[in-house]
C-alpha cells in the first residue's frame, strides 16, 4: 500500500501534470486566463506560507507583489536591463523590503501586526504615486514586446506566457510543498497552533517568523516580477489595498494551510466573477452571496474540507 | 539541580509570586501544592522565563536561567508539560515528538525510549494530535517533553481530568523520570498522588511559600495539607 507521503507527492504532481497538459486543450481565452491565474496563485502561495502555515495575518502583502512588479518593470523601462536581470532585481527588491518590514512588524502581534503591515502597504502605494515621474502613477506603464524577450523567446507569445507562468507555479508549489513537509514547516505549523508552547521547546519563534516573512515576501515578489514580464503592464493598482485583500480571500476560499488551496481559491474566484459578469452587472453581489455560503458551509476552504473529510494526508 | 532564589513575579501590575524559594534535587519529585490562584502555574512560567517582569533567580546546575531569553531555557535541560497539554493539534503524533526533539536532534534513541514508556503512542504515530483521547494527549505532552532528555521536568497538573488507568500511567512515567535522576517539579491537587509520589512538598499560599514538608513529614502534616488543598 502506498504511504501517505507518496500519496501526497503524487497528488501534487498530478495537479502539475494536469496544468501542463491543459495548455494543449484550452481555447485561447482560457489559455490566457490560466497563465494569469497561475501567476496570481503563486502570489497566494507566498501569502499562504505566512498566513495559512504560520498564522500571521498580513494585510499588506501587495507591497511585496508590487516590489517585484516595479523592481523588474523599472529595471527594464528606466535602465534597459535584460529580462533575466530584471527578474532578479524584482525578487531582490521584495526580499530586502520583506526583511525590513518583517524586522519592524514583528515587534507587534495580532491586530497590531495587521495594522502595521497595512500601513506599510499604504506607504508603498503612496510612494508609487509620489514618484509618478518614473512610475507613471495611477496610469502605470507598459513594457514593450521587444523588451520582454528571454533567451530569444518572446514572453508575450501565448505559449511561452503559459509555459513561463506554469514554471513559476511549479517552483512556488514545489518549494512550498518541500518546506511544509520539512522540520522547518512543522515548526511553522507549531507556531500557528501554539506559539508559547513552541518557544518552550527551544525554538526562537521570532526568528522563524522573520525567515517566513522573507520567504513569503520573496515568492510574492517573484510572482509580481513575473506578472510584469509576462503581461507587460506595471500599475499602481497592484500596490493598492485590494491586492493585499485578494490573496487572503483566495487562500481562505481554497483552504488556508493547504499547498494547493491558493490555486483552487484563485480559479474559483476568477471564474466566479468572470462567469457571473457575463450574466449580470451585479456580479459582485453574486460573488458576495456565493462567498458567504462557502464560508458558512466550508469554513476550512475547499481543500481544507477535502483534507478533513477525504484526503487526510494532504499537505 | 533547580533552585529558585527569592523569585517575585506577576502579570503587569498584578504581583503573583512573592520571594518564592525552593530547591528540587536530581532524582526527586517536588510537589507544588496550593489552592487555585496560589501561584503554582505562575511559578512554572517563572522557571521557563515566560513572565515579563521577574525578580530573583532561577538557577539550574549553576546557570542562571532568569538571565536568558525563554526559548534558550530548554537547552539547559528544562522540559515543561503545561496545564491543558497544549499540543500542536494539526500535527501528527510523530511530528509532535519530532518538533519536541530540537535540543536533542542528534540522539536517535530518544524517540524509541519515549515510545517504550508510552507504547500507546506507537500505535497512533500517524494520527493527528487533536484526535487523541485526553489520556493519550497527556502521554504525548509528556513524551514531547521527554524528547529533550530533561534534567528538570515541570509537570503542571498532568492527571487533571483523566480516567484512573491513565492517571496511573502518567504517575508511573513521573516515577520513571525520578529513577533516571531527573528532578521533577509536579503541580498536583490530588492528595493520593502527592502522598504516593512526593519526596518533598512546597506549600504555596497567596504567592508565598507557607511551608515545606519532607516525605517523612507528610503523614503527620496530613491535616494541614488537606486544609491547603481544600479537601
Amino acid at each position: 500500500m502506498m504511504s501517505d507521503s507518496k500519496k501526497d507527492c503524487f497528488a501534487h504532481g498530478g495537479v502539475l501534470l494536469f496544468l501542463f497538459a491543459l495548455q494543449f486543450f484550452l481555447p485561447a481565452y482560457h489559455h490566457g486566463n490560466m497563465a494569469r491565474i497561475m501567476v496570481l496563485a503563486s502570489y497566494a502561495i507566498g501569502y499562504n506560507l505566512l498566513f495559512g502555515y504560520t498564522g500571521l495575518l498580513s494585510l499588506g502583502h501587495a507591497i511585496f507583489f508590487a516590489a517585484g512588479l516595479y523592481g523588474s518593470g523599472l529595471a527594464i523601462s528606466q535602465f534597459g536591463f535584460s529580462v533575466g536581470v530584471a527578474l532578479v532585481i524584482g525578487v531582490a527588491a521584495g526580499c530586502v523590503l520583506s526583511a525590513v518590514i518583517g524586522a519592524l512588524a514583528l515587534r507587534t502581534e495580532g491586530v497590531a501586526f495587521m495594522i502595521v503591515t497595512l500601513m506599510f502597504a499604504q506607504a508603498g502605494y503612496l510612494t508609487v504615486l509620489y514618484f509618478g515621474e518614473f512610475t507613471r502613477g495611477d496610469e502605470g506603464f507598459v513594457l514593450a514586446h521587444a523588451d520582454r524577450v528571454l533567451w530569444g523567446v518572446s514572453l508575450s507569445d501565448q505559449t511561452s506566457k503559459y509555459f513561463s507562468a506554469f514554471s513559476l507555479f511549479c517552483v512556488s508549489l514545489i518549494m512550498c510543498l518541500a518546506l511544509v513537509r520539512s522540520r522547518f514547516g512543522k515548526v511553522l505549523i507549531a507556531i500557528r497552533e501554539n506559539e508559547e508552547r513552541t518557544q518552550m521547546l527551544g525554538y526562537n519563534v521570532v526568528w522563524y517568523k522573520f525567515c517566513t516573512i522573507i520567504l513569503s515576501g520573496s515568492i510574492s515578489a517573484l510572482a509580481g516580477a513575473t506578472y510584469a514580464l509576462l503581461f507587460g503592464y506595471v500599475g499602481a493598482s497592484f500596490a493598492s489595498v485590494e491586492y493585499s485583500i485578494y490573496p487572503l480571500l483566495w487562500v481562505l476560499l481554497g483552504g488556508a494551510g493547504t499547498v494547493i488551496g491558493p490555486l483552487v481559491g484563485m480559479i474559483f474566484m476568477f471564474y466566479l466573477i468572470d462567469l457571473s459578469s457575463g450574466v449580470t452587472t451585479a456580479y459582485m453581489l453574486v460573488a458576495g452571496v456565493v462567498l458567504v455560503f462557502l464560508a458558512v458551509f466550508a469554513p476550512q476552504g475547499v481543500m481544507g474540507e477535502v483534507r478533513s473529510r477525504i484526503w487526510k494526508w494532504l499537505s | 539541580m533547580l533552585k529558585l532564589e527569592a523569585v517575585s513575579a506577576g502579570y503587569g501590575s498584578a504581583q503573583v509570586l512573592r520571594t518564592v524559594s525552593f530547591e528540587a534535587k536530581a532524582g526527586e519529585i517536588l510537589c507544588l501544592v496550593g489552592r487555585n490562584g496560589a501561584g503554582k502555574t505562575t511559578t512554572m512560567k517563572a522557571i521557563m522565563g515566560l513572565l515579563p517582569e521577574m525578580k530573583g533567580k532561577v538557577v539550574v546546575d549553576g546557570t542562571v536561567l532568569s538571565d536568558l531569553p525563554s526559548h534558550k531555557v530548554p537547552f539547559y535541560g528544562i522540559g515543561y508539560v503545561p496545564q491543558g497539554r497544549r499540543l500542536f493539534g494539526a500535527l501528527t503524533v510523530a511530528e509532535n515528538l519530532s518538533v519536541g526533539c530540537l535540543t536533542n536532534d542528534k540522539d536517535t534513541t530518544v524517540l524509541e525510549e519515549v515510545l517504550r514508556v508510552f507504547p500507546r503512542l506507537k500505535e497512533r504515530l500517524a494520527q493527528r494530535a487533536d484526535t487523541l483521547s485526553g489520556g493519550e494527549q497527556q502521554m504525548l505532552a509528556m513524551g514531547r517533553a521527554m524528547c529533550l532528555r530533561p534534567k528538570v521536568l515541570l509537570l503542571d497538573e498532568p492527571t487533571e481530568g483523566l480516567q484512573p488507568s491513565m492517571v496511573l500511567t502518567i504517575r508511573d512515567a513521573a516515577d520513571l523520570m525520578r529513577r533516571r535522576g531527573v528532578a521533577v517539579v509536579l503541580v498536583e491537587q490530588r492528595l493520593d498522588a502527592i502522598t504516593a509520589l512526593a519526596d518533598k512538598v512546597v506549600m504555596l499560599e497567596n504567592g508565598q511559600v507557607r511551608g515545606k514538608l519532607s516525605r517523612a513529614q507528610l503523614a503527620s502534616e496530613n491535616d494541614r495539607l488537606c486544609d491547603l488543598l481544600g479537601v
